[in-house]
């Protein structure tokens, strides 16, 4: 049986089982839902140590057609993009599961609800990351923000039900947006070559003219924009982290956006990334900046950290602009370490009256090593991960000029100096360094922590791994740098086909057509 | 003599005629006092789910199509499979209303009759071939639901919903007949499909043959309460008994839109006539968007859970419609998507009607929104059941419903013309959830010390278990449904 496949069905069958246990069960209930999340733990792991490195193609694929007539398929498979984003998730679910899981006043009245929706977003998470369909994977994503909805309503504070609503406000309208450009990628894909296809191989040939492709980036940014979520976009994320409980916010930290900028806009509107992508930096930055400051003055520290989430979004972004390799894999690492480390602090915090009955809340100096070295990790310091990630990242975005250059590339019409990018990018990180660790040291009196006894066990693997990112990188990027030197060369090889053609008619790809129609021939 | 009788009552209407036999016998049944009111029921059910396999039966041997009865009827792929679904939705309606205490005792004996009956009329509808067969059995059909909403308990608001279905099916009936006189009168005499077709798609039908056309499709829009002629609609669904509600949203909805689609193929949507976005198409397009709009905005404001139901019910039509404009405008997938929304709808209203009717009876009265607090504690398998139902009746995926409204939206997004429309869909879309998730806030996140009773009529709780299983079956496996969905379109 095919692992993937192992790790979507694991957490949603456990979901109904735990469904089915009756509430005066409850460690049973607990206990189903670890064996299920460690299950689909496990078969991510299997996919990890079989993964090979050196192959860029999609790996442990499966498909079957779902609906032949529309061109979707339930197709899923593994690339070197996605695997970080998918042993992220179902390490962060299970450990989240195993340190706040348990049956206490923690998720209280509603636990066993609150064990199924748990399971039900590492299932959905497993999806999105493995989908290689862009309908299946708005599928996964949709029941992603209907389980965070749940797991967000579940239990948190007093005014939990309000975020609840905002979380569903904002992913639903995402993905309404979201809908509605893959369908019109599907409707391109048949005006091409006379049938719908959604394949994600096939729907990154489609490619349009340059008007069309800039109007439908900026709808795409929108609907991303709402969803990773980037400044002014984003007020719906503080709220909601202030009012979750730690179980919900640990996993909120690595939504699917991102993902689906890298995977599915950039390559289906490469020029209009080309060239706008300087600007979307620049004003992501901006945002940041804003951001950065106004977790500074936060008097809650799940809302300053839910800002720094935000901000480190946003520097994965400002790499990724730069659209070369060493760019796009610090981006992508950014993203992994900052679930980590923001996931892994939110597990330490606890915060709101419902949740503090069985715990005991901390004065200033009780708050642990744990926490700050989580801060640390998030605040970009060196050796933990996050500084790796954004040193990588911001050396790409120094670098874009001469590897654009190198390669042949035209230079963006719309350009930003790289060096400024790299500024606002570094005083971001210290702003938000400097709110995290403020509100830790004590001085401010913000924080509270539990002791969280042998729970704080798996947060301490946790630790480790981000230590080992931090001080070995490579080992990330061994298992990344394959799949994004194809990923990048390909972008750069369809910006420099339609710059060598610029008489052709509104900037459409002269062969367009032949390469999608040959692809379709191909296929059975 | 046999062959007489064969030619006149063809096999390949078994299912029309299990269903109208056993209208006779039950509403004769009725009259004998000895036979409780529950038997009848539960062989009413029976009947129609034996019409059910009878009719599927035939659809599986099925080859062409058979006029009958000098053009009066006709017989084919459409209007068997329109019949199973129809037959289905009744016996689930049947099933619900055993012990139903929503229906008043006097009409108790009468109803599974009564719903025969009707359901046998609507059949006929469906197997119209011929402008008067269709006039007589939309219009006895009409009068049978009239009939059926007004033998709620609570008599107010019964009377209220009976009276305000007469008004429509009088103005219906007066639309439809003016305007088949109208096409009567400008296609030089000529009633049955087979020469109207013929006529229509060699010269295109006539200025006065339009706006005839115009009538009959108001009055069909009328009577499925599609926007802007939904003003009496929620109140008929909310004053009638629940088991009337859900005919009116399930069996009868879907044989009058297949009945609707048979008559627009007589040449009103085709390509010549309507080659851009314009005529009856354009006009169709507006009922589409209004009708989306409408029914999302107007579920967002609803307390009630019926009438919310109601609005969601009229997004659904809106969509519907909207696959037929894709239809018009030669869209191959428009088929699929017709088919499957009008399946979708009819499953998943019918679900979500089924685990209203269980509230209602746990309830004493029809619940609103914040009556539903702590429903998921005490009465989980409800709960999910009620969670589904809303949530495929949204669209949500790994629900039959995304796969109507998706099929839909991609025929949509394939035709240029038609993105505004595709665009107003998926805010309908969006806007739709919001009162679904408003339902499961409040039987999820809300405590209530309020207990609910386990009250469990049978067949409410057998229909509310296998309909949500394949609510949640259809929407994983969706292949073989939409595929089976395009028979309904004819």
């Amino acid at each position: 049986m095919n692992p993937l496949l192992v790790a979507l069905v694991a957490p949603i069958l456990g979901a109904v089982v735990v469904s089915f246990v009756p509430n005066l069960f409850a460690r049973l209930q607990y206990l189903a839902s670890l064996f299920a999340s460690a299950v689909g733990l496990a078969a991510v792991l299997f996919v990890t140590a079989n993964f090979s490195s050196t192959d860029a193609s999609v790996q442990f694929a499966i498909k079957r057609s779902f609906t032949a007539e529309a061109g979707v398929a339930f197709s899923l498979g593994v690339d070197g993009i996605s695997l970080g984003f998918l042993l992220i998730s179902a390490l962060l679910c299970f450990v989240s599961l195993l340190v706040r899981g348990r049956f206490s006043s923690t998720v209280g009245f509603h636990f066993q609800q609150t064990c199924s929706a748990m399971l039900l977003v590492q299932a959905a998470l497993v999806g999105v990351f493995c989908a290689r369909d862009l309908i299946v994977l708005w599928c996964f994503w949709a029941l992603l923000v209907l389980s965070s909805f749940l797991l967000v309503g579940l239990s948190g504070g007093s005014r939990r039900l309000l975020a609840s609503s905002k979380v569903a406000l904002s992913g639903f309208a995402s993905l309404a947006i979201l809908l509605g450009l893959f369908l019109y990628l599907g409707g391109q894909a048949h005006a091409i070559g006379g049938r719908f296809e959604f394949d994600l191989d096939v729907i990154t040939r489609v490619l349009m003219p340059l008007s069309s492709q800039y109007v439908a980036m900026g709808v795409a940014l929108v609907a991303l924009g709402l969803a990773l979520p980037l400044v002014p976009l984003s007020g719906w994320w503080s709220d909601t982290h202030a009012q979750s409980s730690a179980l919900a916010c640990s996993v909120m930290f690595l939504g699917p956006a991102l993902y689906v900028f890298i995977k599915i806009v950039v390559p289906c509107f490469p020029l209009a990334a080309f060239n706008l992508m300087p600007w979307v930096a620049g004003i992501c930055l901006v945002g940041s900046a804003i951001a950065a400051t106004a977790s500074y003055f936060e008097e809650d520290i799940r809302r300053r950290v839910a800002w720094v989430g935000c901000v480190q979004v946003s520097i994965a972004v400002v790499g990724l602009s730069s659209l070369n390799a060493q760019g796009v894999m610090g981006a992508l690492l950014i993203s992994g370490v900052s679930a980590l480390s923001l996931g892994g602090l939110m597990l330490c915090l606890n915060h709101h009256p419902s949740e503090s009955s069985s715990t005991t809340p901390l004065d200033a100096e009780f708050v642990t090593f744990l926490p700050k070295a989580f801060a640390f990790s998030s605040a970009l310091l060196p050796g933990l991960g996050g500084f790796a990630a954004a040193f990588t990242a911001m050396a790409g975005v120094a670098a874009a000029d001469r590897t654009n250059a190198q390669a042949g590339m035209p230079r963006p019409s719309l350009e930003i100096e790289p060096l400024w990018l790299v500024i606002g990018s570094v005083f971001c990180a210290i702003a938000v360094g400097a709110a995290l660790v403020s509100a830790l040291s004590g001085s401010a009196g913000l924080a509270r922590t539990e002791r969280l006894g042998l729970r704080a066990v798996p947060l301490w693997a946790l630790l480790v791994l981000l230590l080992i990112l931090g001080v070995r990188p490579q080992l990330w990027y061994a298992h990344v740098e394959a799949c994004t030197n194809r990923y990048v060369v390909e972008m750069q090889k369809k910006v420099q086909h339609a710059n060598a053609s610029p008489q052709a008619p509104p900037h459409l790809f002269p062969n367009a057509r032949s390469m999608l129609v040959s692809t379709l021939q191909a296929k059975p | 003599m046999n062959q007489a009788i064969a030619s006149a009552l063809p096999s390949s209407m078994n299912h029309v005629w299990i269903m109208v036999c056993s209208a006779l016998i039950l509403v004769l049944g009725g009259s004998v006092t000895s036979i409780p009111a529950a038997w009848l029921t539960t062989l009413g059910a029976l009947a129609a789910a034996a019409a059910a396999v009878s009719g599927m039966q035939t659809l599986g041997s099925f080859a062409d199509a058979q006029v009958l009865w000098s053009s009066a009827v006709v017989v084919d792929a459409t209007a068997i499979a329109t019949g199973v679904i129809c037959a289905l939705a009744t016996a689930a309606v049947l099933a619900v209303s055993v012990k139903s205490q929503t229906i008043s005792q006097s009409a108790e004996r009468h109803w599974p009759g009564l719903v025969l009956l009707t359901s046998s009329s609507l059949m006929f509808a469906v197997h119209a071939n011929h402008l008067g067969t269709l006039l007589v059995a939309t219009e006895v059909a009409a009068l049978g639901q009239v009939a059926l909403l007004g033998v709620g308990r609570a008599q107010a608001r019964g009377s209220e919903a009976a009276s305000k279905a007469v008004v429509v099916s009088a103005v219906a009936f007066g639309l439809s007949a003016f305007g088949m006189a109208l096409i009567f009168g400008g296609s030089s005499g000529l009633m049955d499909y087979g020469s109207l077709a013929k006529s229509f798609f060699a010269h295109g039908p006539s200025a006065v043959a339009m706006v005839g056309a115009m009538f009959v499709i108001a009055a069909f829009l009328f009577r499925l309460g599609a926007a802007p002629f939904h003003m009496a609609n929620a109140d008929l669904i909310d004053g009638a008994p629940l088991p009337s509600s859900m005919f009116s949203v399930s069996a009868f909805r879907i044989c009058f839109a297949v009945a609707t689609l048979r008559f627009l193929k007589l040449g009103f949507l085709s390509p010549s006539v309507s080659a851009d976005v314009t005529g009856i198409a354009q006009i169709l397009g507006w009922v589409a968007a209004l009708s989306m709009l409408v029914g999302a905005v107007g579920a967002v404001r609803q307390e009630s859970l019926k009438r919310t139901l109601a609005y969601l019910a009229l997004s659904q039509i809106g969509f519907s419609v909207l696959a037929i404009v894709a239809l018009s405008q030669g869209s191959h997938l428009a088929v699929t998507a017709l088919g499957a929304s009008l399946l979708g709808q009819v499953l998943a209203l019918s679900v979500a009607f089924a685990a209203l009717s269980q509230l209602s009876a746990a309830h004493e009265g029809f619940p609103f929104v914040d009556d539903l607090a702590g429903l998921a504690q005490s009465r989980p398998l409800l709960a999910v059941s009620l969670a589904v139902s809303l949530l495929s009746v949204s669209g949500m995926p790994f629900t039959v419903g995304f796969g109507g409204y998706f099929t839909v939206l991609l025929s949509v997004f394939s035709t240029p013309l038609m993105l505004p429309l595709g665009c107003v869909g998926l805010l309908a879309f969006l806007i739709g959830l919001y009162p679904t998730l408003r339902v499961i806030v409040a039987m999820y996140f809300r405590e209530s010390a309020r207990t609910w009773p386990d009250h469990n009529p049978p067949g409410a709780a057998a229909i509310l278990c296998t309909g949500t299983l394949t609510l949640l079956l259809f929407g994983i496996v969706t292949a073989p449904w939409l595929a089976w969905s395009r028979h309904l379109v004819p």
